[in-house]
């Protein structure tokens, strides 16, 4: 058994400080004082809004915005005469234009858009464009749109590029009808089948939400031909700076991405939303500040979760040892790309689950439809194969008349057994967290009665990002004040506190002196971006790094100056210490060895997970995310209505930074995990979104919360991060739906496939256990 | 209505402008605004209140809760005419003069009632208003007032804490100057 | 969003961008009622929340009338058996109204259990109906009482709150105000734990003859409220079958009542479960 080293057992058992304090942006955050991008406010400011389709799929015949172009106060129409030259984004596949070209490919895709002296005269302009459109055949199911029949919503081929894969893995752009991007992963020998004793095959079906983050996709651009900044909110500014300079072909160095506080992004905010638009009406009103501030209605229209089709075989022998998994996974990726490919290639790597398999085969196609596109969503990838891979478990269990639980454990990989060759491995205790959780709620000896029924789930996924490199500064003031300047962005997780945190501990100085520098991709070192649950793991040890070489250089001044021994000194609350324990103030000391004028001392950090041609996806992951769950319901058969009783969800933090953080985010994953698995959806009729605003579109609201609801942070200590740390964020979610939908089984006999888990099907589902029952 | 009539001032004798009095978080405010203009644009670009957030802009969420003459109201689903001779009091007013938090921003920083921070204006509104009403509150009250608003992030458990925590530090109010 | 102008696409109109309207603030109901006259177009505005969300479906009031100082609309009494509520009694205000407790406890609860607080305290029964909205409760639970709406323009009008959806859009005047009938009513009851797939209000009405009938509303979330109804020749809730009644009201839902969140069948089984739950508490109320 290999274990994962923890580089930093030596302070394991220390809490980090600050751990159980508020965090750092408490203070600004209750009493209104956060500054978030839609507060940006720029002199002289135009207002910019958009024409949408009306149409699922149409070609653009004519579009005269001559009219619009003429109101007074108008200051620039942008339609596809506007972006002659200018590159289309997105992750891989590069297929989303500024605006609609040729063909609109779902209902809501930009079709023009005008910048004014205020919104009401934006809206005046684009009520005067006349477009002429020919609407073309739709299609908005997965499955139909890989029919050859159905019609090809991209006639022509995109650029794409996408990374060399290691071992087993490959992916292929195009590779069917309507196909933007299909990845596979292959491990094991082939006649392993042969061994299985049985082999079932199921299919689930994964619903579809929307982020519904609560400050919608904003951005404030000025731009020139030759020079772009931004205020945007966004989780990613230097890959957004990268995606810009590409669409607008200017250099790097000359586009600039501020982000201020994030009002929730959830994984919606990677890649452009409002930002190629509010640049391209900049550059055509002369530079002037253009903001683009979608409205509620609008987000939905923009990006949403995938919903799937996950059909997968396993193989077992007699016992209910797990042999072998084949699963095909089709993502619904809507009309664009968007952050597509990385949701298949997570979809189809994380199929295998928890468990032992001698032989795993996936192949996961993002499938193009006339739908909104799909992107990047809290979990992706992870919370489609947990659906199936976990309820699959259950099913099993269920035809071969063993507990769910128990086959679970039988088969659950050990702390330290291997993923899949080349591959991280497993670096939490996977049982010790199921048993915690199923004994949390007193699984073992449930009472069954009344409708009752308990189940218990794991989901896991590779986390820190695939191959991120990740690096940060940090710079002390002659008096002992800390910038950390890094491009980490906050967005609700609570990552500027607890990187502060960790500059805190290293320089033993009171967190609150330790200042995060504002966001901006000019005076920022590279980060790849907020996600993945990257922050602590990667970009922390990137900020432990940059902290360790500043408290370096402090303690090598300070012995060269005091004539000390290096090695016996140290530093605390901007004091060097010495082997005696008499303390010398630094600042007198650096004024001195400075001129007079004082100095920074400034420590730059890097982190990336070695790359490696075994590993199949570029480099081994960071560390496993994981999330447990168990859950107790009370199901009325007469109506399928479920009522959670209980719900108690747990992560490893590995170690916990700031314990109201850990909480937060398990909890806040629970609940969309909770949400997805009894209510909330975008609701399509034929295409048609029927709940595309807030009211329609139920969220989960403090009364949707079971009444028993809690979460358990461990810290298991084997985390890769600085002082054994894991991130955290999205684990949480996995495991929700599964753990439902086994309790809904445990009490009725009802299995259910499909997200959510709605009234209406758990009481069908209840008349079909029945009347097996009956049968059998 | 054709664009330009917002330049205009009136449509025949007719005043397409009112006339606003009332109190904001203490101080008097006297406005004269476009009739069609909301409570959340005057706060928001009038009266600099820059904590009072805008979400949904149609009442769901509750990011945008004011209180007005002690109820709470969705900001961006009322308009400026209806406040006129009111109080009105928004996150800014809540803060002592000296910076000193009140028990709920004490709370919510101390239980981590919040995470991106963009309902917590209007949950903070919304715990005020419920612990003016009934300063001892159970977890069902408090769960039924909270039910009221929109966190996308928290999934609310702390947030019940926290105002479990607002009332009982009302209750004391020596428990109160926390570190900030 | 709203359409286009010209049919060219959708856009994301929002309440910050409405040009001004002529405002009306009376202070008087005939006040009211004579602006109204003047300005046959003019939007009432009661609360407001729903308003603002048909603004940013497109619509753009050109003149709007405040309802805000009309304290007649505020009123709520209970005389010779009729309970009449004012159009702009807020939620909050109709189900902790000491009459409402008094003489229709059950509607005060279902009243208070609709929307959220901050909702209860803005909404008002005027607007809640007026939305013409098929998601809102108050049809629902008004339909069920056979409330009746009055209306006043040059001439009063009153119509069942059950024809809200049978006529175009045009309200007849200012809604003043509803009453419902308590002299014949032998039990109300409310059901919303299945919303937004179905609810049932359901009434239990003693005949002026001889008999009894149950009127039960189906509501849901994209379909407009169903009326069902019985009528049976006993004396008492308790001589009823709960089930059987329940089966009968929930087999005369209509195919159309099927939607996205729930098959007709699935709808007409709910109906028939909820119904005959409500019946039983009925008849458990009456032994009492
Ligand atoms: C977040 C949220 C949740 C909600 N949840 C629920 C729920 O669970 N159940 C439920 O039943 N409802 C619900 N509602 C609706 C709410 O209860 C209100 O009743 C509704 O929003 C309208 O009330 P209002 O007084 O604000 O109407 P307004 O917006 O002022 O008016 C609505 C319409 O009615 C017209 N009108 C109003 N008064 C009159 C009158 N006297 N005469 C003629 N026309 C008139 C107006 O002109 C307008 O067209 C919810 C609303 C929101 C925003
Ligand atoms: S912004 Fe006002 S309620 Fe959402
Ligand atoms: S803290 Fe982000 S929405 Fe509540």
């Amino acid at each position: 058994m290999t274990k994962t080293p923890s580089p930093f057992t030596a302070a394991q058992d220390a809490p980090i400080v600050g751990r159980n304090l508020p965090r750092l942006d408490a203070t600004a955050k209750v009493t209104g004082r956060a500054v978030y991008t839609v507060d940006i406010d720029r002199p002289g400011m135009l207002h910019a809004k958009v024409l949408r389709s009306p149409y699922a799929h149409a070609r653009v015949l004519s579009i005269d915005a001559e009219a619009a172009r003429r109101l007074e106060g108008v200051t620039a129409v942008l339609t596809r005469d506007e972006i002659k030259g200018l590159n289309c984004y997105g992750t891989y596949v590069k297929d989303q234009p500024i605006v609609a070209t040729d063909l609109v490919r779902y209902v809501g895709d930009v079709v023009a858009a005008v910048a004014a002296i205020d919104e009401h005269t934006a809206f005046a302009a684009l009520d005067l464009i006349t477009v002429e459109y020919e609407q073309l055949e739709a299609v908005f199911d997965p499955e139909a749109a890989l029919d050859p029949s159905a019609p090809l919503i991209f006639p022509a081929e995109p650029f794409a590029a996408f990374p060399e894969y290691g071992d087993g893995a490959s992916g292929n752009a195009r590779s069917a009808h309507n196909v933007s991007y299909e990845f596979r992963y292959q491990t094991g020998p082939e006649d392993a089948w042969d061994e299985c004793d049985h082999v079932f095959e199921d299919t689930f079906a994964f619903s579809r939400m929307n982020h519904m983050h609560l400050e919608p996709f904003v951005t404030v651009a000025e731009a020139t031909a030759d020079e772009i900044e931004v205020w945007t909110s966004t989780q990613s500014p230097f890959p957004m700076r990268k995606e810009l300079a590409y669409v607008f072909g200017l250099p790097e160095n000359r586009i600039r991405v501020n982000v201020p506080l994030l009002g929730g992004a959830f994984g919606a905010k990677n890649g452009p939303k409002t930002e190629t638009i509010a640049i391209r009406l900049s550059q055509l009103s002369a530079g002037r500040p253009v903001r683009y501030c979608m409205t509620t209605e609008e987000v939905f229209l923009t990006l949403s979760q995938h919903d799937a089709v996950l059909t997968v075989k396993s193989g077992l022998k007699a016992d209910g040892e797990f042999v072998a998994r084949q699963s095909r996974v089709l993502l619904n990726g809507g009309a664009y790309a968007d952050a597509s490919p990385l949701v298949a290639e997570k979809a189809g790597y994380r199929m295998p689950g928890a468990y032992r398999w001698k032989r795993i085969d996936s192949v996961c196609q993002a499938v193009i439809t006339n739908t909104v596109p799909a992107g990047a969503f809290r979990g992706f990838g992870a919370t489609q194969a947990t659906w199936a891979s976990e309820r699959q478990v259950d099913l099993i269990a269920e035809r071969l008349g063993l507990d769910p639980f128990d086959l679970r454990l039988k088969n659950m990989k050990d702390l330290g057994e291997d993923f899949v060759p080349g591959e991280t491995p497993i670096d939490s205790d996977l049982k010790h967290g199921l048993n915690l959780v199923a004994d949390a709620i007193g699984y073992r000896d449930r009472n069954r009665s009344g409708n009752r029924g308990m189940g218990v789930a794991i989901g896991l996924k590779d986390g820190g990002g695939v191959n991120k490199p990740a690096q940060a500064r940090v710079k002390v003031t002659t008096s002992g004040d800390v910038f950390l300047n890094c491009a980490l962005i906050e967005m609700g997780q609570g990552g500027h506190s607890a990187l502060c945190q960790i500059v805190a501990e290293v320089l033993a100085c009171d967190p609150q002196r330790v200042k995060f520098a504002r966001v901006d991709t000019d005076s920022n070192p590279f980060d790849q971006g907020t996600n993945a649950s990257s922050g602590i793991a990667v970009m922390g040890r990137a900020v432990l790094q940059a902290a360790e070489r500043v408290r370096s250089a402090v303690l090598d001044f300070a012995a060269e100056h005091l004539e000390l021994e290096r090695e016996s000194i140290s530093l605390a609350n901007w004091q060097v210490i010495d082997a005696e324990g008499s303390s010398y103030e630094l600042a007198p000391l650096i004024m001195n060895g400075f001129g007079g004028t004082g100095f920074e001392f400034t420590g730059d950090g890097f982190y990336k997970a070695r790359s490696s041609r075994r590993a199949p996806l570029e480099a081994p992951c960071i560390f496993w995310e994981i999330g447990w769950a168990a859950a107790e319901v009370a199901v009325d058969p007469e109506t399928g209505k479920v009522e959670l009783l209980q719900l108690v969800v747990s992560g490893d933090a590995g170690k916990v930074v700031n314990k109201l953080g850990c909480r937060g985010q398990d909890e806040g994953a629970a609940v969309f995990g909770l949400a997805q698995a009894l209510f909330e959806e975008l609701r399509y009729d034929n295409g048609e979104l029927l709940n595309a605003e807030a009211l329609l579109y139920r969220v989960p609201l403090a009364e949707d919360i079971p009444r028993r609801f809690w979460s358990i942070t461990q810290e298991q200590g084997h985390g890769a991060g600085p002082f054994g740390a894991k991130g955290m964020g999205e684990g949480g979610m996995l495991p929700i739906a599964p753990a439902i939908a086994q309790a809904i089984a445990d009490a009725t006999g009802a299995q259910l496939t499909s997200l959510p888990m709605t009234p209406q099907r758990v009481y069908n589902a209840i008349r079909d256990a029945q009347a097996t029952k009956g049968r059998g | 209505m054709t664009p330009d009539a917002q330049d205009s001032p009136s449509v025949g004798d007719e005043k397409l402008t009112v006339d606003l009095e009332f109190d904001l978080n203490g101080s008097p405010e006297r406005h004269s605004v476009p009739t069609s203009t909301t409570v959340l644009d005057l706060l928001r670009n009038n009266c600099g209140k820059r904590g009072v957030r805008g979400s949904c802009e149609r009442s769901v969420c509750g990011a945008c809760t004011v209180l007005i003459d002690d109820v709470p109201v969705a900001a961006c689903s009322t308009f400026a005419f209806e406040i006129d001779g009111t109080r009105v009091e928004t996150v800014e007013g809540l803060a002592a003069k000296d910076g000193t938090l009140s028990a709920q921003q004490q709370a919510f920083r101390e239980c981590g009632g919040f995470q991106c921070g963009f309902c917590t204006s209007g949950m903070l509104m919304m715990t005020t208003a419920l612990l003016r009403e009934n300063p001892e509150p159970d977890r069902e009250e408090i769960r039924e007032w909270i039910s009221s608003n929109t966190c996308r992030c928290t999934g609310y458990e702390m947030i019940l804490e926290s105002v479990e925590r607002a009332a009982q530090l009302g209750r004391t109010p020596q428990a109160n100057g926390e570190p900030q | 969003m709203r359409g286009q102008k010209l049919g060219a696409g959708l856009i994301a109109q929002n309440q910050s961008a409405l040009p001004p309207f002529i405002l009306y603030r009376p202070t008087s109901l005939p006040e009211a009622v004579d602006l109204n006259e003047q300005h046959p177009e003019a939007v009432m505005a009661a609360g407001c929340s729903d308003l603002v969300a048909q603004i940013r479906e497109g619509y753009e009031p050109e003149v709007v009338i405040s309802l805000q100082h009309v304290n007649e609309l505020r009123s709520i009494s209970h005389e010779d058996g009729v309970l009449s509520i004012g159009s702009m009694v807020t939620h909050h205000a109709g189900s902790t109204s000491p009459d409402i407790r008094a003489f229709m406890p059950a509607l005060a609860t279902a009243w208070g259990s609709i929307a959220t607080v901050r909702i209860r305290y803005r909404g008002t029964l005027g607007g809640n109906l007026m939305a013409r909205r098929f998601r809102y409760e108050l049809p629902v639970i008004l339909s069920a009482l056979n409330g009746q709406m009055h209306f006043q323009a040059s001439d009063v009008t009153t119509l069942p709150v059950s024809s809200l959806w049978d006529r175009d859009a045009r309200s007849p005047g200012i809604l003043t105000g509803v009453t419902v009938e308590t002299g014949s009513l032998l039990w109300y009851g409310y059901e919303r734990s299945m919303r937004p797939v179905s609810t049932v209000a359901l009434a239990v009405r003693r005949q002026a003859g001889a008999g009894i009938t149950v009127t039960a509303v189906c509501g849901s979330e994209y379909r407009q409220p169903f009326v069902l109804s019985h009528t049976a020749a006993a004396t008492a809730i308790s001589d009823l079958d709960p089930v059987a009644v329940g089966a009968v009201l929930a087999s005369q839902l209509p195919d159309a009542a099927g939607d996205f969140t729930g098959t007709a069948e699935y709808r007409r089984h709910l109906v028939g479960v909820l119904s005959s739950r409500l019946l039983a508490r009925a008849a458990g109320y009456q032994q009492k």
